[in-house]
């Protein structure tokens, strides 16, 4: 997972989809999801995937590396694939085409909107608890990570990750887990206390703050409904 | 390693609702009986173990499509409603990522949030049985086992023939009823048959996914044993 690639791609870069609000931006990457759940057609999927693509390379997106993120859930729909005896041979295309747009379509937006607007969003219908706790999950996410990176490279200095160790890598990949889990709560003690000095009662994504509607939001909202046209139509 | 990583828009929409709805449930009643726990405690645990989570699932493990849930662990460690709670967060995160479908998302949080809730069960019963490390070995072996076959039997119960309804498009109107027991039966026939051969792929490459994630679980547990004990006491600190 490419979560720092992600959030680097939203936050540094500007497009017209960037400056477009994160409720507009969902409502397109939901109509290509409703595409891709109604459709069963190869070419219309096909030709979703070729748009999805074009946006991208249109907004100034590395969409060759995007679309590399969209290779793990390609490998799992190729499996689901191949088990599939039954139905026409065009079958096994549609369901990796679907995998792939329906990645392509939220990759979209999580690399042109900052994770405090989709988190805003959320906050209206999620729990207190739940959508605090998102907030936390994406902030120490980054803390960690970097933590993370420092041991494994540390044991890759030192020989303790090697691709023909398996065992051994299990081993010391325990032991970098442990202490990054001990550390983890300490950090978890120390957010907890904060909290509590800021008198914290639930609420500490951006409850209610929505970017307001500008004309950048007529390009998903026209886009997402130019697509539920279009699996009207050719779906 | 048992996310349902079925894409969207195979399973049929109807399962896909009854998935949200268990899901919704199973939060309600996490949320019930967490109200009693400071928030001020329990956000900053939460958010810290789905993190960590995510960052099993970012370790590479030399194989294509191996990666670590620490979804047991999270269980023994935040107990099992925050452990469900934390589960529902890294699949939201995980499909806002592409990893995983947007509408399995009900479906994926009852797998991973099952191995929240049994891993703490199971690793309760048998600390008592085995010294600590073998025993989160197989709390983490059996529930992951068992998460599996869950995901098997969702994606059998839910499975549609694809041939069934681009069938029905072609030939809109024109089916008669014996034609129609006839696709009946041999889509039930087809169905059994994929869901076979999808078996015999999933379990050799599930169960070497078993054997690392309860390795590691067992590293991880075994060393905070040593260093905080207090924290394997299933959030209840």
């Amino acid at each position: 997972m490419d979560l720092y690639f992600v959030d680097y791609l939203a936050t540094s870069r500007d497009s017209f989809f960037h400056r477009a609000s994160a409720i507009s931006k969902m409502f397109f990457s939901a109509t290509i999801i409703v595409a891709i759940v109604v459709s069963n057609s190869p070419f219309f999927l096909g030709a979703l995937l070729f748009f999805l693509i074009f946006l991208l390379k249109l907004l100034g997106q590395p969409v060759l590396k995007i679309l590399g993120m969209t290779l793990y859930v390609a490998v799992f729909a190729i499996i689901f694939a191949i088990s599939q005896v039954a139905g026409p041979s065009l079958w096994p295309l549609v369901i990796v085409l679907k995998a792939i747009t329906a990645a392509l379509s939220v990759l979209t937006l999580l690399t042109t909107t900052n994770y405090f607007d989709i988190f805003a969003v959320f906050s209206r219908f999620l729990p207190k608890l739940i959508a605090d706790s998102l907030f936390m999950t994406y902030r120490s996410f980054f803390i960690l990570l970097r933590e993370l990176s420092n041991s494994i490279t540390a044991i890759k200095v030192k020989g303790g990750l090697s691709p023909r160790k398996m065992v051994a890598n299990l081993r010391n990949l325990g032991g970098v887990l442990g202490v990054l889990l001990i550390n983890a709560i300490d950090l978890s003690s120390r957010s907890s206390k904060i909290l509590a000095i800021r008198g914290y009662k639930g609420g500490i994504s951006k409850r209610g703050v929505l970017r307001g509607a500008s004309r950048y939001d007529l390009v998903p909202l026209m886009l997402g409904t130019t697509t539920l046209l279009g699996v009207g139509f050719f779906g | 390693m048992s996310h349902l990583h079925i894409p969207d828009g195979i399973i049929n929409p109807v399962w896909l609702i009854i998935g949200f709805i268990i899901m919704g449930l199973v939060i309600g009643f996490s949320l019930f009986m967490l109200r009693k726990e400071s928030a001020q405690k329990l956000v900053p645990r939460i958010g810290i173990m789905s993190a960590v989570m995510l960052l099993g699932m970012s370790v590479p493990l030399g194989f294509i499509g191996y990666h670590l849930n620490l979804s047991v662990l999270t269980g023994i460690i935040l107990g099992p409603w925050a452990g469900f709670i934390s589960a529902f967060i890294v699949n939201l995160i995980l499909a806002l990522m592409g990893h995983g479908g947007v509408t399995v998302i009900g479906l994926n949080s009852l797998i991973i949030g099952s191995e929240a809730i049994f891993g703490f069960l199971f690793f309760k019963v048998f600390r008592h049985l085995f010294k600590i490390k073998v025993s989160a070995f197989v709390a983490a072996f059996l529930v992951l086992a068992l998460s599996t076959l869950l995901m098997i039997g969702i994606v059998g119960i839910t499975q549609i023939n694809p041939g069934e309804f681009i069938h029905h498009h072609e030939h809109n109107h024109q089916t008669h009823l014996e034609e129609h027991e006839h696709q009946t039966s041999s889509h039930e026939e087809q169905v059994k048959i994929s869901l076979a051969r999808f078996t015999k792929i999933i379990i050799p490459l599930a169960f070497i996914g078993w054997v690392i994630e309860g390795l590691v679980t067992s590293a991880i547990v075994g060393f905070i044993d040593k260093v905080r004990p207090d924290l394997l006491s299933g959030g209840k600190r």
